[in-house]
């Protein structure tokens, strides 16, 4: 069975693929499947709520709801995929170097990178934003840093092992260089390890993108983040809540749809789950 | 003789009736009770307690209760007694004389005197002291104390704004002794003559003040406490007010102001035009706002009314470089020119100017505020339509005041304390050689000049109004600022919490009349 097939004969998978599928979709055809331009204000249309016309109502500024989410998905997707990229080619990258080589190299930068994961990782995001200046690369700056550690760790863990196998032996005795036995021997078995800590990770980077707009110090206006309007919506709590209720909705059904896929995925990728079903 | 004796104990017997029932009716409307603790929940916690240096707002909330003035004002900004009785200014304008009140104690106890008054005044005169009044009562020269109860002050020449300024909850009367001894800044220290005293507080929670028996207007206050308590979150006062946690409350938000008016029965929201403003500073010293077409043809783009509508929800008002709050002295946008949005206007001076591709500009505020957020942001879609680009800077508050004092912006948003007085206005931001001419890039004009000094020595009033109005047009039209609007201070209180006057200051002096209707 093919790990497609597998995921497929899988509730959660389908469900969760629906939901990330519909994400990356309005995330990448925003423009043909909203409605409206989010960034047009029309001060007559302001604090309308839900109807016909507009699907997820207005906000203070008469703005279209539904387009801005659908426009907010582009922006959460393009920071979680940079940030997420960068973290893990990074830090599996270091972590894979790391194991291999170990000696004073692996004891300092590991040390380092315990002293960043003992750090909490959103307030150690809010630091670098605030320090930094809230940019878009920032903000992918400050998303990347606190998830990098884990990837280290993850690396390092997977190339210990491998570094002790005959054939990675053999091929150092052979007279290959660390470079090429890093990258034959040592990546090509991290990669699996690292690609399932993505899809884990991705939801928790779309929340940590999402907590720094709503604190004010993530993606910043016009641009639409779910964040962000979530935070502004906060105050019109009584008085108009469809504001902060389609962000809301948008956040957790995302997260959701990815957590289920990364589940699954879990489940169909670790041979040692695999053997027992 | 006997009849006329009958009739009168009839007389008098019928009119005892009716106005004992009179009297029910008129007790359950307006006849005050003493007793009761007041509960007023607010956003911020007072930061120090030396009511000469500490400007921050939720520090001199606490002043206005526990101190004293020499007068203080009422609804209307006029000057009215307070520790004197009445007062005489000569002819001149360079010499006042007060009369104060004989019958007046410290919380711990100390009559008051003259003393006590001329050490106030010179401790705010003192350079020393770093007091925030300093330079608005400089103009004193001399103080004098002919007897206990009577104070004379001589200034260097006339000033206006002098009895405004001595109403001022940063100016207001301290007690010698404690003063001369230690510090201020202390809950023991904090010996006033006003009509609460503070007796505990636990900063970031809560603060107690209670009532002070000696307080010199008779019967007054009628409250037996007031618990200030600080919840961060307005829409947590609001949820406070509705469950009745919460008698009284001071709001900012129009959102929380809105939910109250709307959605919250048994509480009143009184909204006072503040004297608090909103302005666009401007760097007229960087490329293209040191060119005065720029400028006004940012103020041909902004539709001032559209912003408060959707930024403010309608809660605000336009204004010009006095705040309309201040009615006699504000000039009326309404008639200006520049107040009236007109792309084809903006457009042809950016032109001629030759940014005829605009262009891009940025500007700081602070994060945090919602309402600021907002305005930044219609701010930048209405300049949009002119080819103005803005760039949104949104600074943590340290940063934001860090680069405001060094100037270091294009534009720079937000909301600023006001003054009962025009000149607070005006002549520290305007005259070449005001205090805070650097924020605008030292932005000067000789007749501006000329006019502020005028405003500062005329004592009629009509001809300093006329004074004000012409400095008001010129600067409008050079646009060193863009006025923007300004905001309504709140008050939400309960039904049973009956005799308050709301203050445009957002001043909460006026507790002292208030009673409870449990």
């Amino acid at each position: 069975m093919s790990i497609i097939s597998k995921i497929f004969s899988n509730i959660s998978g389908i469900v969760g693929v629906t939901l990330v599928l519909i994400y990356i979709i309005s995330a990448i055809a925003a423009p043909l499947v909203a409605p409206y331009n989010p960034y047009e204000m029309n001060h007559i249309n302001s604090l309308r709520s839900p109807n016909s016309s507009n699907w997820a109502g207005t906000d203070q500024f008469g703005r279209d709801i539904f387009s801005r989410i659908i426009y907010g998905a582009r922006i959460s997707l393009f920071l979680a995929v940079t940030s997420m990229l960068l973290s893990a080619v990074f830090g599996g990258v270091l972590g894979a170097v790391l194991g291999y080589v170990g000696g004073k190299a692996d004891l300092i930068v590991m040390r380092f990178v315990d002293i960043l994961m003992s750090f909490p990782s959103l307030i150690l995001a809010l630091t670098l934003v605030a320090f930094l200046g809230a940019s878009l690369q920032n903000i992918i700056i400050a998303i990347a840093i606190p998830f990098t550690p884990v990837f280290v760790r993850m690396g390092r863990s997977a190339a210990i092992p491998i570094k002790e196998e005959e054939y990675c032996k053999a091929s150092k005795a052979s007279g290959a260089s660390i470079p090429w036995i890093i990258y034959h021997h040592i990546l090509p078995n991290v990669f699996p390890l690292l690609l399932t800590q993505t899809t884990l990770s991705f939801s928790k980077a779309i929340i940590f993108e999402s907590s720094l707009s709503f604190l004010g110090l993530g993606v910043q206006p016009p641009l639409a983040s779910w964040g962000q309007m979530l935070g502004a919506g906060r105050q019109f709590m009584t008085l108009a809540p469809w504001i902060a209720i389609a962000p809301g909705l948008a956040i957790s059904i995302v997260v959701i749809g990815i957590n289920l896929l990364g589940d699954t995925m879990r489940d169909v990728a670790d041979p040692h789950l695999q053997n027992t079903s | 003789m006997q009849i006329k004796g009958l009739r009168i104990i009839f007389l008098t017997l019928f009119l005892s009736v009716v106005l004992t029932f009179a009297g029910f009716s008129v007790n359950a409307e307006s006849e005050p009770i003493h007793g009761g603790t007041l509960e007023l929940a607010r956003v911020d916690d007072a930061t120090e307690l030396d009511p000469h240096t500490t400007t921050a707002h939720p520090s001199r909330r606490i002043f206005e209760l526990v101190y004293s003035n020499l007068i203080g004002l009422d609804a209307d900004m006029q000057p009215v007694p307070e520790l004197a009785e009445s007062w005489d200014i000569s002819e001149e304008g360079d010499e006042y004389t007060f009369y104060l009140r004989d019958d007046v104690y410290f919380h711990n106890g100390d009559h008051m005197t003259s003393e006590d008054i001329a050490y106030s005044i010179e401790r705010i005169l003192d350079e020393e002291t770093g007091a925030a009044a300093r330079s608005h009562i400089a103009d004193i020269e001399n103080v004098l104390t002919p007897d206990d109860y009577t104070i004379v002050f001589e200034l260097k020449s006339p000033n206006a704004s002098m009895l405004l300024h001595l109403a001022d909850a940063n100016a207001v009367i301290v007690n010698k002794a404690v003063a001369e001894a230690d510090s201020l800044n202390s809950v023991e220290n904090t010996v006033g003559t006003g009509p609460f005293q503070l007796s505990e507080w636990y900063p970031d929670e809560e603060m107690t003040l209670i009532r002070h028996a000696d307080f010199y207007e008779e019967d007054k206050p009628y409250l037996d406490e007031i618990r200030f308590t600080v919840i961060p979150e307005e829409f947590s006062i609001v949820a406070g007010l509705r469950t009745g946690q919460t008698d009284f409350a001071l709001l900012n938000l129009p959102t929380a102001a809105l939910a109250i008016e709307e959605q919250t029965p048994n509480v009143t929201l009184s909204s006072e035009l503040s004297l608090r403003w909103t302005p666009l500073f401007v760097n007229t010293e960087r490329e293209p706002l040191d060119d005065i077409r720029v400028r006004q043809a940012i103020n041909y783009a902004i539709n001032r009314e559209e912003m408060i509508a959707s930024a403010m929800l309608g809660e605000a008002e336009p204004i010009g470089p006095i705040p309309s709050s201040l009615t006699f002295w504000a000039y009326d946008v309404s008639q200006s020119p520049f107040y009236q949005q007109d792309i084809d206007r903006a457009e042809e001076l950016l032109r001629e100017a030759g940014y005829e591709d605009g262009f891009t500009i940025s500007i700081n505020f602070m994060s945090g505020y919602e309402e600021v957020l907002s305005q930044v942001q219609v701010l930048q879609n209405q300049l949009e339509k002119v080819n103005i680009n803005l760039e949104l800077n949104s600074l943590e508050r340290g940063i934001y005041i860090d680069r405001w004092v060094d100037a270091d912006f294009d534009l720079s948003l937000s909301t600023n304390a006001g003054a009962a007085d025009p000149d607070f206005y005006l002549f520290r931001y305007f005259h070449s050689e005001g205090s805070l001419a650097f924020i605008h890039g030292h932005w000067s004009n000789d007749r501006v000049d000329t006019l502020l000094e005028e405003g500062r020595r005329e004592v009629d009033e009509e001809l300093r109004q006329e004074i004000y109005l012409e400095a008001q047009e010129i600067l409008i039209e050079e646009a060193p600022f863009i006025w923007l609007n300004a905001p309504y201070e709140y008050f939400a209180f309960a039904d049973h919490v009956k005799g308050f006057t709301p203050l445009p200051t957002g001043g909460i002096n006026y507790l002292k009349d208030v009673w409870l209707d449990n």
